[in-house]
Parts: structure tokens; sequence; C-alpha cells
């Protein structure tokens, strides 16, 4: 099984059964413009055990849940593919409020030929750069960077500027504001 | 399964990492070329979100031109 595919039976299960979600990581920011050498695909869902469980039961054997484990404020359950060539990963949503927020302003969108949902490309912006704040990966701050040249005019720009402020990262938006106009 | 999801996963990359180097020339080259591909999918479904009403050549396009945009910003360091 590939990831994708392993991606479109998640969103399916998820869909079905009535779980609020999204898809975040490279994924997001490749759909808003940061083409992504990645294969993983992870989603964030407010999930109840009950539907940890259902959801297992949907999709086995196709992916297994493996056990869950603490990341950050977040718990993570893996899903791998019986013949081991995929997994996806799903985050149960923290109580973070900036969690909550950009979960709250999720948009629906049509992806891998499916109805699914992402965060706005402000909070892919939002989300890279306070990632990259926390424990710099270039990585981060070229998606937020090249989501910034491909979305530029189309972003709402107070937003986040008042997210980036909020999370002490506006220095790196601003570094990212200044190279842009350069290219064109 | 008793290990650790981080550890499951650090195992699978470390799989994909050990069968990427026992591939040929050739096959690296093609597997490169499926990455670029999905990519470029996932990109597509993007540009057909914020553009609803571009055909399929305006779509191709526009991924074109935001693939320039920032091979042109990477070039620049």
């Amino acid at each position: 099984m590939m990831s994708d595919e392993a991606a479109v039976a998640m969103i399916d299960a998820l869909n079905a059964l009535a779980v609020d979600y999204m898809i975040v990581g490279s994924v997001s920011s490749a759909f808003y413009g940061s083409p992504t050498a990645g294969l993983g695909v992870d989603f964030v869902a407010r999930l109840t055990q009950s539907q940890v469980s259902a959801l297992a039961e949907r999709l086995s054997p196709r992916l297994t849940l493996e056990h869950p484990e603490e990341s950050g404020t977040a718990l993570r359950y893996l899903f791998r593919s019986a013949d081991a060539g995929a997994y996806v990963e799903l985050y149960r949503l923290s109580d973070d409020p900036y969690d909550e927020e950009r979960f709250a302003r999720r948009v629906r969108v049509k992806l891998f030929g499916r109805d699914t949902f992402l965060p706005t490309a402000e909070d892919v912006v939002v989300t890279k750069l306070l990632w990259y704040g926390e424990g710099p990966r270039a990585k981060h701050f070229e998606d937020a960077r090249n989501v910034v040249l491909v979305q530029r005019d189309a972003l709402d720009w107070d937003y986040v500027q008042r997210l980036c402020d909020r999370h002490g990262t506006r220095e790196l938006l601003d570094k990212i504001r200044r190279s842009i106009p350069q290219v064109d | 399964m008793a290990e650790p999801t981080r550890e499951l996963i650090d195992a699978i990359e470390r799989d994909r990492v050990l069968a990427a180097r026992r591939m040929s020339p050739e096959e690296k080259l093609l597997a490169g070329a499926r990455l670029f591909d999905r990519s470029c999918r996932i990109m597509a479904d993007g540009i057909r979100h914020q553009f609803p009403d571009a055909d399929e050549e305006r779509v191709q396009e526009i991924l074109r031109e935001r693939l320039r945009k920032i091979r042109e910003l990477e070039g620049r360091g």
C-alpha cells in the first residue's frame, strides 16, 4: 500500500464516522504551494476513545492501529499498512488555544479525489513558523516561505501578523517578507 | 506491537532509507520522479481549489509558474 492510498482510506473512514478532522503537515503546505518530498500524511482530529476504536475496526486489516504515544500536548496514533509500506499519523486535537483556533478555521477542500479538510493557508504559515521557532528545521521555514511566496496576495495578513506576534515569530515572518519582493 | 510509536516510525523510515540505498541509479531516478509527480498533484489540487473556474491547461500553467518562482527564490539562497 502507498501512503496516499493509506491517506484516502483514513479520509474515507473519518468522513464515514463523522469525525471532525483536518490534514496537516507537508501535505497541507504542498496544497498551498510548497513542494514536498515527504511521503507521510498527518491528521489532527477531535476524537473520543470510542471513535478511535471505531476507526481501528473500520480500517482493519488494511491499516492497523499501533500503540498511542504522547507528542507534546497531543496524543498520537499510528496506523500502519499490513505490508508495512505506508502509515498515517493521527493526532488527537490538543487543548492548546492555537490548536483549537486553527482547527475551528479549517476549510473543506477536494484532495486525493476526496472531500476533506485542511488548515487555512494563513494557519499553515503561522504553524510552520511556530514549529521552526520551537526547534529549527529548515523545511518548516522553507514551507512557510514558499506558501507566502505563492499565496502572498491572497493571505489575510492582519491575522498572520497578529498570530506571529502572539507566538514570538514575527521576526521570522518579516525576514520572509523582506526576501519575497525581490522575486517575480 | 509493543514498540513505542516513535520507534516504529523511525524503523519504517530506516527501512525506507535502506531500501533506497539498495536501488539502482535508474530506480532512484524513478522514485524521485514519482515523489515530484505526487507533489505536483497535491499542488494542482490546491490550485483547483483556489481557482475553481480554471481549466486544466490553466491549472498546469499556474503550477509551472509557482514552481518557477520557488526555484528562483531557492536559487538566490
